[in-house]
């Protein structure tokens, strides 16, 4: 027994005696700046195509850009548990999509109190400390979008039901005001409740819509505001037999829609480019660090003209997509 | 020889060790104590649950419902706190009887009805899940704490409470299944239900009493919960229990029951925060910490059918000669 101690500890005191080097070589490339991402979760389209806009920013800024999150969807304590990571490890700037905006609150303050600068993008925590927020497109406007174009095409009557993510995530809950908002100027069209959550899970989007069909035989149309949301409401009315009957519009990725678009069992979706978000937010957290503030009116090349508020708040232009564009966008 | 391979913990000691050593040199910053403090704090929960498990499991039952049961005692102190006038000392109360309640419904059901624990905690997870949705409300996931309950924010993310509640509550659990008549039941009934019954222990009892137990510290770990995440969320400990249950299995904990360590539990915890801090830190994704928990769970798992059937040899060996 002693001596397989003796054994153990000896491996032990060569492990750490070979620590020193390659600690210090850690040390070393510090010159370079860290922007880290720390998003809801980790693993669905949504967040691989952000990822991608985190890569290019990395390879034109010079700068380490990372790109993290939790692996489970809602998962409140985990997203917090990688932003305390992030703190300990001393980078230059977290950038976060909070799950709900109330849990960053503390571990925000405790960053910027260590002098790291933090900023939200894709959805954001108002009665916090941080920075700017870039936005993608007007949260609010968005969702009274989908629902001037839904109403469009179901021709101004019937009922319709809506769709959301994560019953927390306050720029999704904004999407939904601003649907509600829309609906009220159609005297003709109904609300079909409950909201459906499909917590950014496909398959929850998809039981979802095949309930809401079957307690609303009646339904005409469906407003939805997360990305699984029009793919999943697709596979629900193919399955059902009503694709093209019930009216789908909303915000998602034209990857995960392009054959239901042609097919016309998605009607439309507005969006940005999750990619080119990411990409414009770290260039903004870039220039921050360097010392250059957004101004309202700045035009960004490939992105437009960028609206800035008083509040911090950054708005990106959006796009609107149907089978006729579809083909042009590749994400 | 033999009797190394005897020790449940060394494994877990081993793997600290390791997760440790590497970290150390690969992971900036891996050793900074208040980094490392705040890392730990996050662990928390999960270290009281599993003291829960390790009683459960040692029994040879399973509760997969602790995240669920988790999450609805924080619905519960954020709907006591922000639309009742409760105290604060209420409205923990209130949230560690919710809890509580769970784990009794938990014990009653595999107990006294003879269901399979599985099945039951398979239901209570859904059902807790479920009633913290409806008692928070349509459409309302996120429950804003009000100013009198800053304490327990205070208390859970400024302060190291959570580690010493937690570590008070492993060494709690530690002398109950280790210095206690109650103890030795819960393993008897988990290596042999029918000869723990024959030698009069009041099987029933004692498997209410462990599932209650788990109901209440999933309870407490709700609170602090609560107070970490500033927040009281009906999402709140979602898969918390693949993680509490990988501790416990990792710590030497048979899956099948009648061998149990609290110790163990306690450092496999330590491990999974040991990997998260240093993936964190290195910037891996967090899909790769979750992998990698996956596989040290199955290779904790065959370990322990290796080490079991070590021991059975060595018996028969003995027995033989």
């Amino acid at each position: 027994m002693s001596k397989r101690l003796f054994i153990t500890l000896l491996a032990l005191a060569f492990a750490l005696s070979g620590c020193g080097k390659s600690a210090e070589k850690q040390a070393a490339p510090k010159s370079k700046r860290t922007i880290v991402f720390v998003f809801k979760l980790v693993g669905i389209p949504y967040a691989n195509v952000c990822q991608k806009g985190a890569e290019q920013a990395a390879k034109e800024l010079g700068a380490n850009v990372e790109f993290l999150g939790p692996a489970k969807g809602g998962d409140v304590a985990g997203q917090i548990r990688i932003i305390e990571n992030q703190i300990s490890r001393g980078v230059d700037a977290i950038v976060i999509s909070p799950n709900d905006p109330n849990s960053v609150k503390p571990v925000i303050d405790k960053a910027m109190r260590r002098g790291i600068k933090v900023f939200t993008w894709d959805s954001d925590a108002p009665d916090t400390k941080r920075i700017f927020y870039v936005a993608a497109a007007d949260d609010v406007g968005i969702g009274t979008d989908i629902m001037d174009r839904l109403a469009k095409d179901i021709g101004g009557k019937g009922k319709i039901g809506i769709m959301s993510g994560g019953q927390g995530a306050l720029n999704l809950n904004l999407h939904v005001d601003g649907v509600m908002k829309g609906l009220k100027k159609y005297p003709n069209i109904t609300l079909a409740k409950p909201i459906i959550y499909n917590n950014d899970q496909p398959q929850q989007a998809q039981s979802g819509v095949a309930g809401l069909l079957q307690a609303n035989p009646d339904l005409v149309g469906i407003a939805c505001v997360n990305s699984p949301g029009p793919p999943g409401a697709a596979r629900a009315l193919i399955a059902a037999g009503k694709a093209g009957k019930v009216k789908i519009w909303g915000l998602s990725l034209p990857s995960e829609n392009r054959e239901h678009l042609k097919s016309g069992a998605v009607n439309g979706l507005i969006l940005w480019d999750p990619a080119k978000l990411t990409f414009l937010t770290a260039k903004l957290v870039n220039d921050y660090l360097d010392g250059t503030k957004p101004t309202d009116g700045m035009e960004v090349p490939d992105v437009g003209k960028l609206k800035v508020s008083k509040t911090g708040i950054i708005i990106m232009p959006g796009v609107v997509i149907t089978k006729d564009n579809v083909d042009q966008f590749d994400f | 020889m033999r009797k190394i391979i005897q020790i449940k913990e060394l494994p877990v000691i081993a793997l600290c060790a390791g997760l440790f050593v590497y970290f150390t040199c690969r992971a900036p910053n891996f050793i900074e104590p208040m980094g490392m403090l705040d890392d730990l704090k996050q662990y928390a929960s999960y270290a009281i649950l599993a003291v829960g498990l390790t009683l459960v499991i040692g029994s040879g039952g399973i509760d997969i419902s602790v995240g669920s049961v988790l999450g609805f005692a924080t619905v519960v102190l954020g709907v006591a706190l922000s639309r009742t006038e409760s105290s604060l000392a209420l409205a923990c109360l209130m949230a560690m009887a919710a809890g509580t309640a769970f784990g009794a419904f938990n014990g009653l059901a595999v107990a006294r009805l003879r269901l399979q624990p599985v099945a039951v905690t398979l239901s209570t997870m859904a059902a807790a899940r479920g009633l913290g949705y409806v008692i928070a409300g349509q459409g309302i996931s996120s429950i804003n704490l009000p100013e009198r309950s800053q304490w327990l924010q205070d208390a859970a993310y400024y302060s190291p409470a959570p580690v010493v509640l937690a570590a008070a509550i492993a060494i709690a659990g530690w002398l109950a299944l280790s210095g206690t008549t109650f103890g030795r039941h819960i393993l008897a009934i988990g290596s042999n239900e029918e000869a723990a019954r024959l030698s009069g222990i009041n099987v029933a009892r004692v498997k209410i009493a462990v599932y209650t137990i788990t109901g209440f510290l999933a309870g407490i770990s709700g609170l602090i919960t609560a107070g970490m995440i500033n927040t009281a969320t009906t999402e709140a400990g979602i898969g918390y229990e693949f993680e509490a249950i990988t501790a416990v299995l990792i710590g030497g904990t048979s899956i099948s029951g009648g061998e149990a360590t609290v110790l163990g539990s306690v450092l496999g915890v330590l491990a999974a925060a040991l990997l998260n801090r240093g993936f964190g830190l290195m910037g891996i994704s967090d899909l790769w910490r979750m992998m990698f928990l996956g596989l040290i769970l199955i290779a904790s798992v065959l370990l322990d059918r290796l080490r079991k059937h070590v021991a059975l040899r060595s018996a028969v060996v003995e027995a033989v000669t």
